[in-house]
């Protein structure tokens, strides 16, 4: 990166300036009061957005009397140039010179733009801070910085300070892996405690127990056999005589229920007849009603007439010969031969009457047959169904009694068992039955045991199972613990070998520099010990910076500084402000010597108030400042 | 931090994680190269995408999965 030029508008105590930079060595010379750290100052601040003084507030930064004022630069990156602008309000722009000379803007507004430029550039706040810029009275602050904060400088200048958050993220990791062990292990330890016993031995012999029991019982099965058919005879005699009773017993009751009756078909026949004359008295009822209303009417009809004859009697015994209702005289024969027509017609009613009496009696006789023939169809024809479920009985206990004649048919021809002397007890089926029933006991209970232990041993196999995954989660928690572990170490190391990679090389930087400016009785630099601070080998004494003299101090910081840049991966630029400062002329001239061989390979930006350094580097592009005005 | 660097860190730690794994017994017993790979791939995450947008149970989940492969 070449720097050409910075551009002011009301910033420190310049209203608008623009100022032209070169290559080499750019003296920016001026008596004190006269804006030199300002120019300095509004470079650092157009490159990182802060003050170079820290604790300094951005509007502090801009000319008195101003709302606002902007630091701007113009520089050259590889192929590009481009125009960088921060005003003290926070606003930032960046503007790329294109191939038809007009300028377009990158980015623009009030944004932090320090990780695009880090992205673009490749420098830091950090990096410019620590190895590009020097500020006045900067030594004396690095001197003073407690360990803890030049680590934090040299964690910020590497970029450890991501991977320290890096680590952090991991120690966590690992911190939620070491609790996921501990639940683990918990787990595992009681599901230890519960499945340490199982049942396998036991399960073997038990197996092996009922296998002997049961070719025993194989055995006894096979020499009783023989033995076995005349307790199945008895058995099947036994059978046959229950089978026979039954079979009576079924007989006494089919008879019973057929009295009166020579079979079933007399009984359906007699069922048929009853049903015929049923269907043919169906008008009975009907008729009987008939009957007594005909009959009630009769009655009344008599009754009617005997009442009429009594009154025509009464009439025909009284003397005064008037009608009783009318009181009109009647004639005495005339109502004689009422009367006689009047009993004639009583006469007839009663024989009709008597008749029809006779015929309901009948009538009624007749139903009260029909209602006993319909009780006894119902009887009959319960006795028909208990006759066919006595006759499905029947046969189905013949077919049985034939099937246990038939197998003692096929077992009376066999000969009697051959028993051997020693065999008694076993010949006698009684004994020979208790014994295989007090193995088959035996071997029942053996195999429900069996299975019991089998199912026991299922859930230990299956908890057995559980601690194999348990222990497999284990295997891989225990794993990614010591994943996160070694994730830490290799942030560690790499913290190590980053120092390393930086501070080596710039312990190497320092030296050469030393050899330069012939100070080689500085010897064994080391930035790592002290966290930047060099430490160094003195004419065979270790010491640090801090016990060197200000000038020693002066010099083998800006030494410092130059091999850190050039370790860090080079700039190509540096900003002095008043590198000579307190130095005695001898110094002064090494120092000034110094500047020299950095412009060699730098662009290199001094300020100074001293005429000796003004006449020591007369070829630097001079840069005048007055006071409370400017000019080039 | 320079750019050189930063774009070799990567490559910095999966040597350093690869030495510790050669050198340090608990990790070469008990870890293979799938574990070795989560790790860096895990370190390389987290630097890309800034620990502020990485948790921990996105490590966790990268390392833990690998582990378990």
């Amino acid at each position: 990166m070449r720097l050409e030029r910075i551009i002011l508008k009301s910033f420190g105590c310049f209203d608008r300036r623009d100022f032209d930079l070169s290559d080499g060595v750019n003296l920016i010379f001026g008596p004190n009061f006269s804006g030199k750290s300002t120019l300095v100052n509004a470079i650092f601040f157009a490159l990182t957005g802060k003050p170079i003084v820290p604790k300094v507030g951005l509007p502090a930064m801009a000319q008195s009397g101003a709302s606002s004022g902007t630091a701007g630069l113009s520089f050259r990156n590889g192929e590009h140039s481009y125009q960088l602008f921060r005003s003290t309000q926070g606003e930032v722009q960046l503007r790329q010179k294109e191939d038809d000379e007009k300028w377009r803007i990158l980015f623009t507004g009030k944004r932090s733009a320090d990780e695009d430029l880090r992205q673009k550039f490749h420098f830091s706040y950090h990096q410019l801070a620590a190895a590009t810029f020097l500020r006045e009275g900067e030594i004396f602050e690095f001197l003073a910085r407690q360990p803890a904060d030049r680590r934090d400088v040299l964690h910020a200048l590497l970029g450890i300070d991501r991977l320290m958050e890096v680590r952090q993220r991991f120690l966590e990791g690992r911190r939620i892996a070491r609790r996921e062990e501990k639940r683990i292990q918990d787990h595992q330890r009681s599901m230890r405690v519960t499945t340490v016993k199982n049942h396998r031995e036991e399960i073997e012999r038990t197996e092996a127990e009922l296998k002997n029991l049961e070719g025993q019982y194989e055995l006894l099965t096979g020499e009783g056999s023989q033995s076995g058919d005349a307790a199945l005879v008895t058995e099947l005699t036994q059978a046959q005589e229950r089978f026979q009773k039954e079979i009576d017993g079924l007989i006494q009751e089919r008879a019973t229920v057929l009295r009166g009756f020579t079979d079933v078909d007399h009984l359906r026949t007699s069922i048929k007849e009853i049903e015929a004359a049923t269907a043919s008295a169906g008008g009975l009822e009907k008729g009987r009603d008939e009957l007594i209303q005909r009959i009630g009417s009769l009655n009344s009809q008599v009754h009617t007439l005997a009442t009429e004859c009594e009154t025509l009697r009464q009439l025909i015994d009284s003397d005064h010969g008037h009608c009783p209702t009318c009181h009109q005289p009647v004639q005495q024969k005339i109502i004689e031969s009422i009367l006689a027509e009047k009993e004639a017609g009583k006469a007839s009613s009663q024989r009709e009457l008597e008749t029809q009496q006779k015929t309901l009696d009948k009538q009624t006789e007749n139903i009260n047959a029909l209602r006993g023939l319909k009780q006894r169809h119902q009887l009959m024809q319960g006795k028909v169904e208990q006759l066919e479920r006595i006759e499905k009985q029947l046969a189905k206990l013949q077919r049985e009694f034939d099937g246990v004649a038939s197998r003692l048919g096929a077992l009376q021809p066999t000969p009697p068992p051959q028993t051997s002397p020693g065999s008694d007890a076993l010949a006698d089926p009684t004994q020979l039955a208790e014994q295989r029933r007090q193995l088959k006991y035996r071997i029942d209970s053996l195999r429900r045991q069996l299975d019991r232990l089998n199912r026991e041993e299922a859930v230990i196999a299956h908890k057995l199972e559980e601690l194999h995954r348990t222990q497999h989660q284990a295997n891989q928690i225990l794993r990614t613990r010591l994943s996160f572990e070694l994730a830490c170490d290799g942030v560690d190391k790499t913290i190590a070998s980053l120092q390393q990679t930086i501070l080596q090389p710039a312990e190497k930087e320092i030296q050469r520099w030393l050899e330069r400016m012939d100070l080689t009785r500085f010897s064994q630099i080391d930035l790592k010990s002290q966290h930047l601070l060099p430490s160094l080998n003195v004419e065979g004494v270790e010491r640090n910076l801090m016990l060197l003299s200000g000038s020693e101090k002066m010099m083998l910081y800006l030494c410092f500084k130059a091999a850190l840049s050039e370790a860090l991966g080079t700039l190509g630029f540096f900003v002095f402000d008043d590198p000579t400062l307190h130095l005695d002329p001898d110094r002064r001239g090494a120092m000034i010597d110094f500047i020299q061989q950095l412009a060699e390979e730098h662009q290199v930006i001094v300020t100074s108030n001293d005429p000796e350094v003004r006449a020591g580097l007369p070829d630097a592009h001079l840069i005048e400042t007055m006071p409370h005005t400017s000019h080039v | 931090m320079s750019s050189t660097l930063e774009n070799e860190l990567g490559e910095i730690y999966e040597r350093e994680v690869e030495k510790l794994i050669e050198f340090e017994r608990k990790y070469h017993s008990a870890l293979g190269a799938a574990d070795v790979a989560a790790v860096v791939q895990a370190f390389r995450f987290a630097l890309e995408h800034g620990v502020d947008k990485v948790t921990v149970q996105m490590l966790y989940d990268m390392i833990n999965d690998r582990s378990g492969d």
